[in-house]
């Protein structure tokens, strides 16, 4: 769920394009719409790695939950 | 046939090809293995870590044609086509959730292709082989894309357009073809993989370069978003009459507000496509272990972040004058006229050497589609895996010649068409996979309607789409049925389909039909590598257990 609610704005926010479909604020004579999507390259960047950090616990609850050993025998 | 040419930029470009053309074949003894087995030829082992997947992926997902066609349509005005960037920021989180799933069901059950899993989870070979099909259907066009990608860059380098012969004209094609063709056929997997390295490494370089130097030889973003909305309303005011008659497009810098749902469907429609192509599935499993995936989903953005700034090359190449009649021509013809010859030579080879990653990553998919769920599931049932890979092998040819003919016989506007429809196909396999990824609640009979629902109800909308030059199949939004609304017809045909899924499914329930035998256990869709069944031995590089 912590992984879900950690995504989900990488996916929400760039569909919701009203957000971002316009001109001003300017950065560097980028118009808004332009250089907010390619911040959220960026955001979506940190947010999966933080889902990565998380995603690493549950894998173990997971594989416990389904009769596995808590580590991969060969992890790499 | 090469009268035109500047001969530092073919040089360096000739290099370039033959590099990594000695490489492509230098594959086959990379990680050394025994390429008699479809998981070996098709799928690299099975073994690639977060390194190697990177560029592998990468050069899978941004092909060359991306790289032509997505600042085409910003040069010509369309800004709906910036919708490339949300759209690879939006399947990233898509692939991190889903795909560990497929991989380790996939390396639970030996799964070559998604639909292998289909198969074993719904016990239905026509299920599965519908899956198979529409990959297979929707992958050929891309493949075709590839080589219109490659003839453009040719096209400006003025390779192949000053002969009077056919055959002349189309030689270079032919010889970068048959090429690709041999080091596929001998490598398999491991060609493309390798050959990313120098793929990714000259397109980034390539882009970096672009995006710093050029802006500021032609003033600056400031001065080339001010100069590309002075073209686009001096355009717009000149062609009014046009425009309100329906005959021509207003262009705009931005998406129009009536537009924002056409270019949030396609993000949407598209992200949840790509990872459903045959050739993604093939560049997922072929990796070491899930961690691999999920690592991949959270670097692999940094390609997106290149794609943003090179569709903005289509606005440079309006303020910077550049004057082409095929907008995928402008950012090639933006290189010719910023770049020394040297340094033209070297982001040509970048472009063309991209269509060949991918185009060999296609062919490899499709291949294996048609060997493991036609050849093996109806042709010949006891196929050795030394069969299997020779089938592969041969109908990877088979599959890069139709693509060849394609192109040369059929118009372009036709395999861009095709590619259009591939989008909307493609999307129709979700359901079996995905939603089989988790549930086995809808009835394999309704999956198989629903797909046949989707398939043929996207297809006649995008027939019935008229363009300013074309009467059918002439963009990919349509009104969304009962309102005035375009959207993705890739997406209208999804809901319809799982709509029928989830309908049909209550019918046959309640009708007792036979569900089938699933193969899957739970425990599979969480087992990685190491794990009993998923077996360590297929990383070559390792000795089991070391």
């Amino acid at each position: 769920m912590l992984i879900i609610a950690l995504l989900a704005p990488a996916v929400a926010i760039p569909l919701w394009v009203p957000l971002y479909d316009r001109v001003d604020p300017r950065l560097g004579g980028f118009p808004f719409f332009f250089w907010f999507q390619i911040a959220m390259i960026g955001v979506a960047v940190v947010l999966t790695s933080l889902a990565l950090v998380v995603a690493a616990k549950v894998t173990r609850l997971d594989r416990v939950a389904h009769g596995l050993s808590p580590e991969p025998p060969d992890a790499s | 046939m090469i009268d035109n040419v500047n001969g530092v930029v073919l040089g360096v470009f000739v290099f370039l090809f033959l590099l990594v053309t000695v490489l492509g074949f230098a594959a086959a003894r990379w990680r050394r293995a025994d390429l008699d087995s479809l998981d070996e030829w098709g799928l690299g082992g099975r073994g690639f870590g977060t390194f190697i997947a990177w560029f592998l992926i990468g050069g899978d997902i941004y092909t060359a044609y991306t790289f032509i066609a997505v600042p085409a349509t910003l040069y010509a005005g369309s800004a709906v086509g910036f919708f490339a960037v949300p759209y690879t920021i939006v399947v990233y989180p898509l692939i991190f959730l889903f795909l560990p799933r497929l991989w380790s069901v996939s390396h639970r059950h030996g799964y070559v292709t998604p639909a292998d899993f289909v198969q074993g989870r719904y016990d239905s070979r026509g299920l599965a082989l519908a899956v198979a099909l529409t990959g297979i259907l929707a992958t050929m066009p891309y493949i075709a894309l590839q080589l219109v990608g490659m003839e453009v860059v040719l096209q400006v380098m003025g390779i192949g357009t000053t002969s009077d012969s056919w055959f002349v004209n189309h030689l270079p094609l032919f010889i970068a073809f048959a090429v690709l063709a041999a080091y596929t056929y001998s490598s398999g997997l491991r060609a493309p993989a390798l050959i990313a390295f120098v793929k990714d490494t000259l397109i980034y370089i390539v882009i970096i370069v672009a995006v710093l130097y050029i802006p500021s030889q032609v003033g600056g973003w400031d001065h080339i978003f001010a100069t590309v909305t002075d073209s686009f309303d001096t355009f717009n005011a000149e062609n009014a009459d046009a425009i309100a008659a329906g005959e021509a497009t207003p262009k705009a810098i931005m998406p129009p507000d009536v537009a924002q749902w056409a270019y949030a469907s396609l993000a949407l429609g598209s992200a949840l496509a790509l990872f459903m192509y045959p050739h993604s599935v093939t560049g997922v499993l072929s990796t070491r272990s899930r961690s691999v995936i999920r690592r991949n989903a959270a670097l692999l953005p940094a390609y997106s972040f290149l794609l943003g700034l090179l569709a903005l090359l289509g606005f440079v190449a309006i303020a910077a004058g550049v004057k082409v009649e095929n907008p995928q021509q402008s950012v090639p013809q933006l290189f010719e006229e910023q770049f020394s010859p040297w340094f033209a030579g070297v982001a040509f080879a970048a472009i063309v050497i991209g269509a060949l990653v991918p185009a060999a990553i296609m062919s490899i998919a499709a291949a294996n589609l048609w060997t493991r769920n036609v050849y093996r599931a109806f042709i010949n049932r006891a196929a050795t895996p030394q069969q299997e890979a020779t089938q592969s092998k041969v109908v990877s040819l088979l599959v890069k010649f139709g693509a060849l003919v394609f192109v040369l016989a059929l118009s372009k506007d036709f395999a861009i068409n095709l590619q259009l429809l591939g989008g909307v196909w493609i999307l129709q396999t979700l359901p079996a996979i995905v939603i089989g990824l988790y549930t086995r609640w809808l009835h394999r009979w309704a999956l198989l309607a629903g797909w046949a629902v989707g398939m043929a109800y996207g297809t006649w909308l995008a027939y019935g789409v008229a363009s300013p030059v074309q009467e059918h199949f002439g963009g990919p939004l349509v009104n969304f049925p009962g309102t005035e609304t375009k959207v993705y017809i890739a997406l209208i045909a999804f809901i319809a389909n799982l709509l029928v899924a989830v309908a049909l499914t209550f019918v046959f329930r309640a009708m007792k039909l036979d569900e089938g035998v699933d193969q899957t256990h739970p425990q599979d869709f969480h087992a990685d590598m190491g794990d009993a069944g998923v077996d360590p031995e297929l990383r070559p590089e390792v000795a089991p257990h070391a």
